[in-house]
């Protein structure tokens, strides 16, 4: 499987959600940070319980998450993205990625996407109009 | 009796328990290596005979080569610590295996696999052991600790020493291989434990640092290759190896002429000798590992300390070529087992960690085990054929040495400072730098995935291709690109145009004549006015073919024809060029004459073509007009058609600003600024960025960097403001850098130091408040007087990044603020490498990890008064400048009911200005 060139990875960034809003110039920066690595099929990207400070988008082929049990959670395609909540909420993985496909994914490192959301509000509030769509109430400690 | 200890040591509180796990492992495996790779070597000698020695040197070499490929093959796919325990496991079980078959008359393959075994897993574990530690550590702790973990290394050695010579008598060697075995279980235990309790270093840079990472030899060939400072590293390690090995030699061979005269067996004697030299030489590396080593980096720095052994190398070696005497032999036992294995070996130590994060660990395999053998192999061979010229040869080393070192010391601050840039997100790219740094082959593959882009069912992808295809700026493309435009629908063709007038071939006659086309043959209305529009706009309408549009209602057409009014080529005739002007301007007139939206914005564009006066004056105006679409229409012809003529308007451009908070009305009425170069509006263009969005605040710098060396004095006089707020005071001090570094640097030294003060104020009461005064509920204090230390010390950080060579301050700063300790930890170096000891020495306590109570201690002693009441703290908050300081005082004081805090507040009334008084009288009203 071969790498994406970086304008085809601005190009990717351009069409997920998350994204969407910028213009050529800011994903084309963002794309640079973007690092490209290539998984077999069935490899796991991450485990359950590991360390996590990447964020990861599909550019080819398929992802499975799995829970802590190995039952299925969801089936991810190109241009859906997996593995921030970790980023924010600082725990280690809760889940386990794992390819169903040669998978390329490109990676975010989280100082990265912080600094990224700091220049571009609005991918932070994509990160919040996607997590409030699955809860009802937030709850107060 | 703890503290001191901790002291004396450099272990911060908090951090004994984890940094003792790591002693213990580090003494306990290295008794168990040391303990297999004597008993190896010395029943290699008994049962085999030291001539066979080399031969099995020369097979270690090949195993350790061997190995070490195995271990950067399997750091592909595992962690450092799985190895590590793989290895000690193999180990274990290998030497328990050994310790039964010992009974049992082995074989004489047997003590080769012995001695090669011990050897190469001697070497493979060290490796393991820093790999396992570099996780938990970064820069600034390695500075600190890994000296104490080198000691802890020589006094395992030192102890299996000790454990050989007292045991082997009564016990014999079976016994001491099961105790090798019992260490590398204890090893492996407490590398479990400290992996489950000790929180690993974060660097984002891989994901999980025990997961699996995929690191394709490949792409870490690539790296290395990039890296200057890697390859400089690894050469200067491969000399160390080269010149170990020859000095072990011309030492040897010194020794055996001094000794030779004795009458006595001078082989027992050169050897007790060399043992003695070991044992205290060994003694003088523990005391230096564990209580010098770190001072002295704190005092000269690494890059300085790099210079100590190639310094020492080099006189040894001009000296001994002339004198070949004893106390010679004995300084060249000294820098190979005192030298090299402490000062070299601790400095690779830290070295190591500026280097690229994907080569650290390959490359800390290839030190280990890979020019171990290879460095022994070389030198076995380059000796063979010198044989008594050994002297000159170490000599021609220690030139390497020393130049490879300066070139290391040159490189080390860069590499660092790469590190850092790594994590730098280029905001202020645009896509044609990107496209101007492809290589040839980039730009070819990518031109091809555009094309395919261009045949994608997203528009907004087609329409990006489209732009980025034109950055190329490569006319062979041009024809590709019509054709396919050709078969798009009428809509793409209108956005196209907007394309194309923003490129480089805007007035390109293949785009020309398609735009030609369009106006002719297609059949969309809107596509004819728009490519009339466009052609009028480049000039290409003759004004008597197109002036009957000027009464029609489609505004693109009535504009295509004021414009042509304008600029045709066509207008040569002076007469009827200042007939076609004047009507333009009436028309123009009365595009503005009824406050529409849309008229005034196509006349608005029409005037961002004209660069006169009394254009400017008319956009100006429609600056304070009440629609958002107008306010951006005008800011953006203001930021096309002002010039230095223009002052008269910087200040209602000034006010137009700070009334907008839009981003691109903000951006173009700078750029406006920009073009005026009016120095008269810096301060308030400064005093307003505090508001400003970080793309506002680079436009600001760019701004003022325009205005050029007028603005110096006020830039001084804006930093050296006290009542001003710390962020518009960081952006001056940025760009007074790129004017006049000197100036800057002129005035460093008296802000400074009351900045300093004031943070250790803000500090100590913001961390102690709660505790000096417990009885009253002060978070509100505590939040705002740490809000003050921290924007303090950006604001020192900036200005003396700003006064420094350092290229990017913003990135320093932002790493020093993160949580990724090894970026946070490479910005600490990068500043301390860039500003003078004096003022790091200042500043170090603020942004050095260092334990909480040891920074309160010292601010405390640095204040004039640590044991303020709550009273004085509110009042000094009272005087400060900051107007949160002032309502937070005022705030308090009447929340906490303090004596006589109405009066208090009616006095500060009559001096303050107008938001703190609105907040006074409210509090009084309360």
């Amino acid at each position: 499987m071969k790498e994406l060139s970086l304008i085809s990875v601005t190009f990717l960034l351009k069409s997920i959600n998350l994204f969407e809003d910028l213009d050529l110039d800011l994903l084309t920066a963002i794309a640079d940070k973007m690092t490209q690595e290539i998984f077999d099929k069935n490899e796991k990207i991450f485990d359950v319980n590991q360390i996590a400070s990447r964020l990861y988008i599909i550019a080819k082929g398929k992802v499975e998450i799995l829970d802590e049990n190995e039952n299925t959670i969801s089936y991810l395609n190109k241009g859906d993205y997996f593995g921030d909540e970790s980023l924010f909420n600082e725990k280690p993985r809760s889940y386990m990625a794992k390819c169903l496909d040669n998978t390329l994914v490109l990676t975010l490192s989280k100082s990265n996407l912080l600094t990224i959301i700091s220049e571009c509000p609005s991918i932070g509030i994509s990160l919040l109009q996607a997590y409030s769509k699955n809860i009802n109430f937030r709850k107060i400690k | 009796v703890k503290n001191f200890f901790r002291k004396i040591f450099g272990i911060f509180p908090g951090e004994s328990k984890s940094v003792i796990n790591f002693v213990k492992l580090g003494i306990i495996w290295a008794i168990g290596s040391c303990i297999a790779e004597t008993l190896a070597l010395g029943q290699f000698t008994q049962q085999i005979g030291s001539a066979m020695l080399p031969n099995a040197y020369m097979i270690t070499s090949f195993t350790m080569i061997f190995v070490s490929c195995l271990y950067m093959y399997f750091l592909r796919f595992t962690s450092p610590y799985k190895i590590m325990i793989t290895t000690m496991i193999i180990a274990a079980i290998t030497y328990f295996l050994i310790s039964i078959f010992l009974f049992f008359n082995p074989p004489r393959l047997f003590w080769f696999f012995l001695q090669i075994f011990s050897y190469s897993f001697s070497s493979a574990l060290t490796a393991c052991f820093w790999i396992f530690i570099d996780q938990y550590h970064d820069l600034q702790d390695a500075k600190r600790v890994y000296a104490l973990y080198n000691s802890a290394y020589f006094f395992g050695f030192t102890i299996s020493g000790f454990l050989i010579y007292y045991l082997i008598k009564y016990i014999g060697y079976a016994p001491l291989y099961l105790l090798v075995v019992i260490t590398m279980i204890y090893s492996i235990f407490k590398a479990k434990k400290i992996s489950k309790t000790t929180p690993a270093m974060e660097d984002d840079g891989v994901e999980g640092i025990f997961a699996s990472g995929k690191k394709n030899m490949q792409n870490i060939f690539k790296e290395f290759i990039s890296s200057k400072y890697s390859i400089t590293l690894v050469a200067t390690s491969l000399i160390v190896r080269l010149l170990l090995t020859t000095t072990q030699c011309n030492y040897v061979s010194s020794l055996e002429k001094v000794f030779s005269s004795n009458i006595l067996n001078d082989k027992i004697i050169l050897t007790a000798f060399l043992g003695k030299c070991r044992a205290f030489i060994s003694i003088g590396n523990i005391i230096i590992g564990l209580f010098f080593y770190r001072n002295i980096i704190k005092r000269i720095g690494l890059t300085n300390l790099i210079l100590i052994p190639p310094i020492y190398f080099m006189s040894l070696y001009s000296n001994w070529m002339m004198f070949d005497a004893l106390l010679i032999a004995i300084f060249a036992v000294i820098a190979v087992e005192g030298i090299l294995y402490t000062l070299e070996d601790n400095n690779f130590n830290l070295l190591i960690k500026a280097s690229p994060a994907k080569l650290k660990n390959p490359l800390r395999i290839i030190n280990d085990s890979f020019f171990e053998p290879i460095g022994m192999l070389f030198s076995s061979i380059i000796l063979m054929f010198l044989k008594s010229d050994n002297k000159h040869f170490g000599f021609i080393l220690c030139i390497f040495f020393i130049v490879f070192s300066m070139v290391l010391r040159y490189l080390y601050p860069k590499s660092i400072f790469i590190s850092l840039k790594q994590n730098e997100v280029h905001f202020n790219k645009k896509i044609k730098d990107w496209i101007n740094k492809f290589s040839k082959k980039d730009k070819k593959d990518t031109i091809k995935d555009l094309f395919l882009s261009l045949k994608s069912d997203n528009e907004t992808i087609k329409l990006l291709a489209l732009k980025t295809l034109l950055e190329f700026k490569d006319v062979s493309l041009l024809n590709k690109i019509i054709s396919i435009i050709n078969k798009e629908s009428i809509i793409f063709k209108i956005k196209v145009l907007d394309i194309f007038e923003n490129s480089h071939f805007s007035k390109d006659n293949k785009i020309i004549e398609l735009i030609k086309y369009f106006m002719e043959f297609e059949k969309k209305q809107t596509l004819i006015s728009k490519s009339t529009l466009y052609l009028a706009k480049k000039g290409l309408l003759h004004p008597d073919k197109i002036k009957h549009h000027l009464s029609s209602k489609d505004l693109d057409l009535r504009a295509s024809a004021i414009i042509s009014l304008k600029h045709s080529i066509y207008n040569k005739e002076i007469s009827s060029k200042i007939e076609n002007k004047k009507i333009a301007k009436n028309q123009i007139d009365l595009l503005f004459e009824y406050d529409k939206i849309d008229e005034i914005c196509i006349g608005l564009d029409i005037l961002n073509h004209d660069d006169t006066d009394e254009a400017v004056d008319m956009v100006v105006e429609y600056l304070t007009f009440d629609n958002l679409k107008v306010q951006r229409k005008a800011s953006f012809a203001l930021s096309q058609i002002t010039d230095e003529a223009d002052r008269k308007h910087s200040f209602k451009i000034l006010d137009a600003i700070k009334n907008s908070s839009d981003s691109f009305i903000r951006i173009h009425l700078l750029q406006a600024l920009g073009n005026i170069c009016d120095y008269r509006t810096v301060e308030d263009i400064i005093i307003l960025s505090k508001l400003f969005r970080s793309n506002e605040r680079r436009e600001t710098e760019k701004t003022i960097l325009k205005m050029g060396a007028k603005c110096i004095s006020v830039l001084i006089t804006i930093i050296k403001d006290q009542k001003l707020n710390n962020r518009s005071k960081i952006l001056a001090a940025k760009i007074l850098g790129k004017l006049s570094i000197s100036e800057l640097r002129k005035i460093i030294p008296e802000i400074i130091d009351s900045e300093i003060k004031k943070a250790n104020f803000y500090f100590y009461f913001g961390n102690k408040v709660s505790c000096i005064y417990p009885l009253y509920e002060l978070p509100l204090l505590k939040n705002e007087l740490l809000a003050s230390y921290r924007s303090i010390i950006d604001f020192i950080l900036h200005l003396l990044g700003s006064a420094s060579p350092i290229e990017d301050v913003t990135l320093v700063i932002k790493a020093l603020h993160s949580k990724n300790a090894k970026n946070k930890s490479h910005a600490i170096e990068t500043l301390e490498k860039n500003i003078t000891n004096k003022i790091y020495n200042k500043i170090s306590n603020f942004i050095e990890d260092i334990p909480l109570e040891y920074k309160l201690e010292d601010a405390k002693n640095s204040l004039d008064n640590p044991n303020l009441t709550l009273i004085e703290l509110l009042d000094i908050l009272e005087e400060s400048n900051s107007s949160f300081d002032k309502i937070i005082s005022m705030h308090l004081k009447a929340k906490l009911k303090m004596p006589q805090w109405r009066e208090s507040i009616k006095e500060k009334i009559k001096k303050s200005n107008d938001s703190l008084n609105q907040y006074a009288y409210e509090l009084l009203e309360s």
